[in-house]
Formats: structure tokens, C-alpha cells, sequence
């Protein structure tokens, strides 16, 4: 008796040992897709939110909730289209919501009285006319308009993170960037 | 072609970020109005792609990544796919539904047993046969049951003519169907049901007894009225 008792304990010893040692490599694996990726939804927030902070606390978010799906998401190629399509709806919410806006408009406001250089003023401008530009883009044109954007993504990269066709990814690229001047020039 | 022509095909094709080519080159050489618009939408995309460029190369802050890692819980794994409100709840819903088909199959199949006992199949013989008595039952090792709701399904049901229709056992249906063409074909079984006769000294006309299952008729005795 005392012997199946000693069993039964190594056994579940045994078993704690394995869940532990599955946490730790799940973990693991997290952090290296965390290294890999958060610099993306960073950006991706970036693209939408004014303020770069806004931009990490909806990173973190995004990566957060990554992880609570992340047995699901263990695939690579899910993973990065997963976290940039959440990032990017997490973002979007945050700039709908009114009372962020205010803030964000006041330290873009504050921001604004800085700079002297009429360099810097006209830039700053620009920067906002064309934040208003994009924000009237409709949502699906302007993540292709954002990815396409950035430093080092070619199209059938953009094309591979949204798991759109390239030919779709290309006509809405083309049509962000019209509207986008239209409104601009 | 025009200058806004020529305009319009620049601005899609700066626009795509491809080059001029052909006529549009030549054009945009030769026309100082159309090379200013050209010289302003190439500014204007300028200004873009370096304030996209700009914002979206922008790196986190470097305590970005501790903080995300800081954030992510010790203890709980991540999810398996199902947290336990939705697996609760998932149980529930499966556990409803196995019973509602349990209770289905098992109205249905009680249905299906009443059609096919055996021996409920009657085959009542001609009433002209000469020994009809014991030979009309082909089987009546199982005693007739009265009609009576089935467990489970609906009292009455509207047939299409609306009129309510009574749940029987197929079996039991079926042998009133029959007892009711027998009666149709023999009225004086029926006036001597109903009416029985009139005085004692009249004779009463032979008729054959008929018996549907266990149910065995036959004329009346006019003591039995008195």
C-alpha cells in the first residue's frame, strides 16, 4: 500500500514536472515571438495613434492578449497577421474614443508651440493635415497604406500578413494613395 | 489629348509610384504648366512618404519590452482555446440537446413499436365465411389496447381540414377503419346496436357475429334490455 502510494506520488510529481517544463518553453516561445514582433504592432499602433505612448500601451495590449490565444497561435505567419490585424482594430478603437482624442489633441497642441523653425512648423502641418487624411480613409486601405509603409515590408510581405491575394493588396494600395493626395494636394 | 489629360494620367501614376513614360514625358518636357503640376504632385508625394516614413520607423521606447514582459501573468498558460465560462456553458447546451434528441428518439421509437407488435395486424376474415368466430382473429395472443395518447407527443393535432385529429396507435386505427366498413355493409348489426328490438316476440334476423380483434359483437339479447 505504502508502495502505490509512493507511485502515485512520483507520478503526479512526474506530471507537475512536464506542465511546468511546457509553461516554460511556451513562455519562452512567447518572448522570442515578442522580440520578433512587438516592434510591428508598435508600429502598426503608431501608424494610427499620434501619440507614441498611446502607440505602446496598445502594443502591449495587442501582445497581451496574444498571448492568451497563444496556443492558437503558435504558427508563425498566424501569429504576425493575428497581432497586426488586433493591434490595428485596438488601435482604431482608441483613437474613436472621444475623451483619448481630447488628450492626444492637447499634447499635439502643446507639442505644436515648441518648435520656431518654420521648417518644423510647416512639417508639423503637413503631419497633421495628413493624419486627418488618413483618418478618413476607409480602415481597409489605409492597414495596406500603413504596412506598405513601413521600412523593409514589400508588397507580397503585406500581402502575406493580411493573407489577401497581392493583386488585392496592390489595387487597394493604389486607391489609399489617390484618395490620400486627392486630399492633400 | 489636354492638359488635364496628362494631368490626370500623372497623378494615377505617381500615384502607383511609376515613372512617366512615352507621350507623358514628352508632354510634361515640352508643357511649363503641366511640368509645375508635375513638379508639385512629386513635392507633395515627397512630403507623404517622409512623414509615413517618419512615423512608422519609429522604434519603441526601450522599456517597451520589459513592460510587455512584465505584464504577461506568471502563473496562468495561456489558453487552450475554450476558457471555462464558454466550456460551461458548451456542456450545458450539449447536455439540453442530448436529452431533447433522447426524448425524440424515444417518442419516436415507441410509435414505431406500436405500428409493429406482432399480432397487431388484423385481418378480419369475410363475415360471409361460415365459421367465422375463431378464425377471425389471426392473432390475438395480445390483447387489444384502447386508444391512448402516446408519452411524449401532442395531445390532438389539427389535420389539414382542421378538424382535431386523435392521436391513435397505427394498429388500433387501422382496425376501427375496418370494424366501420364491416358496419357500413351490415345495417341491421347497426340497427340492432342502436336500436336493439322492438318487441320480444319478434325474431330477431340471423347475424353473424364479427369480431375485430378482442372486440366480439354480436345481437343483442332483449332480456339484457329490460
Amino acid at each position: 500500500m505504502q508502495e502505490m502510494t509512493l507511485i502515485r506520488a512520483e507520478r503526479a510529481a512526474e506530471t507537475e514536472l512536464v506542465l511546468d517544463l511546457e509553461k516554460t518553453a511556451l513562455r519562452r516561445e512567447f518572448e522570442n515571438r515578442l522580440a520578433e514582433c512587438g516592434t510591428l504592432a508598435f508600429r502598426v499602433a503608431r501608424g494610427v495613434l499620434h501619440n507614441p505612448a498611446d502607440a505602446e500601451d496598445v502594443a502591449q495590449e495587442a501582445m497581451l492578449r496574444a498571448y492568451r490565444r497563444f496556443a492558437r497561435l503558435r504558427d508563425p505567419s498566424s501569429f504576425r497577421s493575428w497581432l497586426v490585424r488586433i493591434t490595428f482594430r485596438l488601435a482604431l478603437d482608441q483613437t474613436r474614443s472621444a475623451r483619448r482624442r481630447e488628450e492626444r489633441e492637447t499634447i499635439w497642441a502643446s507639442q505644436a508651440q515648441q518648435p520656431n523653425a518654420d521648417d518644423a512648423a510647416a512639417a508639423h502641418e503637413f503631419g497633421r493635415r495628413l493624419d486627418e487624411a488618413m483618418e478618413i480613409l476607409p480602415t481597409k486601405l489605409r492597414l495596406v497604406l500603413l504596412l506598405s509603409g513601413m521600412d523593409g515590408h514589400s508588397l507580397e510581405e503585406v500581402a502575406e500578413l493580411l493573407q489577401l491575394p497581392l493583386g488585392t493588396v496592390k489595387s487597394r494600395l493604389h486607391s489609399a494613395r489617390k484618395r490620400l493626395a486627392e486630399k492633400l494636394r | 489629348m489636354t492638359c488635364d489629360h496628362f494631368k490626370r494620367a500623372m497623378f494615377a501614376s505617381t500615384a502607383a509610384g511609376q515613372e512617366l513614360g512615352g507621350d507623358l514625358e514628352n508632354h510634361y518636357r515640352q508643357c511649363a504648366d503641366c511640368w509645375a503640376a508635375l513638379k508639385r504632385e512629386e513635392n507633395l508625394w515627397g512630403q507623404i512618404n517622409a512623414a509615413l516614413r517618419r512615423r512608422l520607423d519609429e522604434e519603441p521606447t526601450p522599456g517597451f519590452f520589459a513592460r510587455v514582459r512584465a505584464g504577461i501573468p506568471e502563473e496562468g498558460l495561456p489558453q487552450t482555446g475554450w476558457n471555462p465560462t464558454w466550456l460551461f456553458a458548451a456542456a450545458s447546451l450539449s447536455l439540453v440537446l442530448i436529452f431533447a434528441a433522447h426524448l425524440r428518439t424515444g417518442s419516436h421509437a415507441r410509435t414505431d413499436e406500436a405500428a409493429n407488435l406482432p399480432g397487431r395486424t388484423l385481418a378480419v376474415q369475410q363475415l360471409s365465411d361460415p365459421n367465422p368466430i375463431p378464425s377471425a382473429i389471426v392473432n390475438s395472443a395480445i390483447p387489444t389496447r384502447h386508444s391512448r395518447q402516446i408519452k411524449g407527443a401532442p395531445a390532438s393535432r389539427r389535420n389539414a381540414g382542421g378538424e382535431p385529429e386523435v392521436l391513435v396507435p397505427a394498429d388500433e386505427a387501422k382496425a376501427f377503419q375496418q370494424f366501420v366498413t364491416r358496419l357500413a355493409d351490415r345495417h341491421e348489426v347497426v340497427e340492432a346496436l342502436v336500436n336493439g328490438p322492438l318487441n320480444e316476440e319478434d325474431e330477431l334476423d340471423p347475424i353473424c357475429p364479427v369480431e375485430i380483434a378482442d372486440l366480439w359483437l354480436q345481437p343483442l339479447v332483449w332480456e339484457r334490455w329490460k
